[in-house]
C-alpha cells in the first residue's frame, strides 16, 4: 500500500533493490503525466506509447540513470522524456514532411480509443496549432501549460535561460493565439 | 504611488502576462505581488491578462487522453517475476514491447507468442470443414445443402435471417 509520504526517492531506492511492486507505485504517480509531455509533443498516439514505455521501463531497467544529485524526480523525467520525444521527432523528419505529420497527427487523432472520452474537434485544432509551432516554443509552452512546471523548472529542463525560456513561451503563445483566433470565440463560447 | 510594486515595472508586466499567462498563480513567485500591485491600476494589462486568460482556457479544453491499461501492463512488465532457469530470460533483461495494432508497415513487430497461439482455432476449423465436406458428400445430401446455401446467398429473399437460422439448424441436425 502507498505511504502519502513515499517520495519518489523512496520508491526510486526500493526500485533499485529490485521491488517490482513499487516500480508499480511509481508508474501510477507519473504514467499519466509522461505520456501527456510524449502525446503532446509527438501528436501521434502510437509514437508517445512508444517512447513513454521505453522511458518507464529504463526506470527498472537502468534505475542508477537517476539519483538525487540530477535533481527533483520529475523534472528529470521530464527531461528524460522530452529528449527521447526530440529524437524520435528528429528521426521522423527525414521520412515525414511537416504537413504529412500534421494530417496524420489529426487523422490518427479521430479514430483512437483512447480519444473517446475527449473532444475530438476541438482538440484535433490545439493539437494541430501546438504541432505547427517550433519544436523548442512547443516543449516550453507544454512543460509550462500543460504539465505544470512552473517557468524556472522548465529553464532547468530545456537547460537554457529563464529570459530564453520566457521568450520562448511568449512567442509559442502568440502563434497560439494567431493560429486559434478563428477558433477562439467559439471555443469559449462552448466551455 | 504609495503602494509597493517591488520593482515591478508596467514593461515587465506585459512580459510576463505575454509569457506566463493570465493566471497570476503561475506568474514568477518572487515577482507576483508586486505585478498584481501594478497590475490593479493598469487598464490595459487587465485587458492583456483578460485575453492571456481565454487563450488559457481555450488550451485547458483540450484534455491529453489518459494513457491505455496497456500502456500500464506493457510498462509493468519488465518487472515481472523472472523466468524458470533455463529460459534464458531475466527479470530486468526481458522487456515486453507494446505495440499498438496501426502500427503496421512500421517495420518489424516484435516477437509474441499469441500469433501462433491464433492459428490453432483456424487449423482446426479448416479440418473440421474438410471432415464435414467429405462425410457430406459420401452422405449424397450435398445437393439440398448446397441448393439451400444458394438461397441463402441470393439477396431476393424477404426474410433472409430467417433462412439463414433455418439453414443452420439444419445444418446442424445433419450433424
Amino acid at each position: 500500500m502507498q505511504s502519502a509520504e513515499e517520495s519518489d526517492e523512496d520508491l526510486m531506492r526500493l526500485v533499485s533493490a529490485r521491488d517490482a511492486a513499487a516500480f508499480a507505485r511509481l508508474v501510477d504517480r507519473h504514467l499519466a503525466r509522461v505520456h501527456g509531455l510524449a502525446r503532446r509533443l509527438l501528436g501521434r498516439p502510437a509514437d508517445a506509447e512508444d517512447v513513454v514505455q521505453d522511458v518507464m521501463a529504463k526506470l527498472w531497467t537502468a534505475p542508477e540513470a537517476w539519483s538525487a544529485s540530477k535533481g527533483n524526480f520529475p523534472n528529470w523525467l521530464s527531461r528524460v522524456t522530452s529528449n527521447a520525444c526530440i529524437d524520435r521527432l528528429r528521426r521522423r523528419r527525414p521520412d515525414t514532411g511537416l504537413d504529412e505529420v500534421m494530417t496524420m497527427t489529426a487523422d490518427e487523432a479521430a479514430p483512437d480509443p483512447f480519444d473517446k472520452a475527449f473532444d475530438t474537434q476541438r482538440a484535433n485544432r490545439i493539437e494541430q496549432a501546438l504541432e505547427r509551432l517550433p519544436e523548442r516554443q512547443k516543449l516550453a509552452i507544454v512543460l509550462f501549460h500543460f504539465q505544470g512546471h512552473s517557468g524556472a523548472e522548465v529553464a532547468r529542463i530545456m537547460d537554457i535561460k529563464l529570459a530564453a525560456m520566457e521568450s520562448l513561451l511568449a512567442r509559442a503563445r502568440r502563434k497560439l493565439k494567431a493560429d486559434l483566433a478563428d477558433d477562439l470565440q467559439a471555443l469559449l463560447t462552448d466551455n | 504611488m504609495s503602494t509597493n510594486t517591488n520593482g515591478a515595472t508596467p514593461q515587465r508586466l506585459r512580459d510576463v502576462i505575454a509569457a506566463y499567462g493570465g493566471d497570476p498563480g503561475r506568474w514568477p513567485d518572487d515577482e507576483r505581488d508586486g505585478l498584481l500591485t501594478l497590475l490593479r491600476g493598469n487598464a490595459e494589462a487587465a485587458a492583456a491578462r483578460d485575453e492571456a486568460r481565454a487563450l488559457d482556457q481555450v488550451l485547458d479544453s483540450a484534455a491529453a487522453p489518459p494513457p491505455s491499461a496497456a500502456l500500464r501492463a506493457g510498462i509493468l512488465s519488465v518487472a515481472a517475476p523472472a523466468a524458470p532457469a533455463g529460459t534464458g530470460t531475466t527479470s530486468s533483461a526481458k522487456v515486453i514491447p507494446f505495440r499498438r495494432p496501426d502500427r503496421a508497415g512500421e517495420g518489424p513487430a516484435p516477437h509474441h507468442a499469441a500469433p501462433r497461439r491464433t492459428m490453432w482455432p483456424t487449423a482446426a476449423l479448416l479440418a473440421a470443414s474438410l471432415l464435414i465436406g467429405v462425410w457430406i458428400g459420401a452422405a449424397g445430401i450435398g445437393g439440398s445443402l448446397v441448393s439451400e446455401t444458394l438461397d441463402f446467398a441470393s439477396l431476393n429473399s424477404s426474410a433472409d435471417t430467417y433462412d439463414y437460422d433455418i439453414g443452420l439448424s439444419e445444418a446442424e441436425g445433419l450433424l
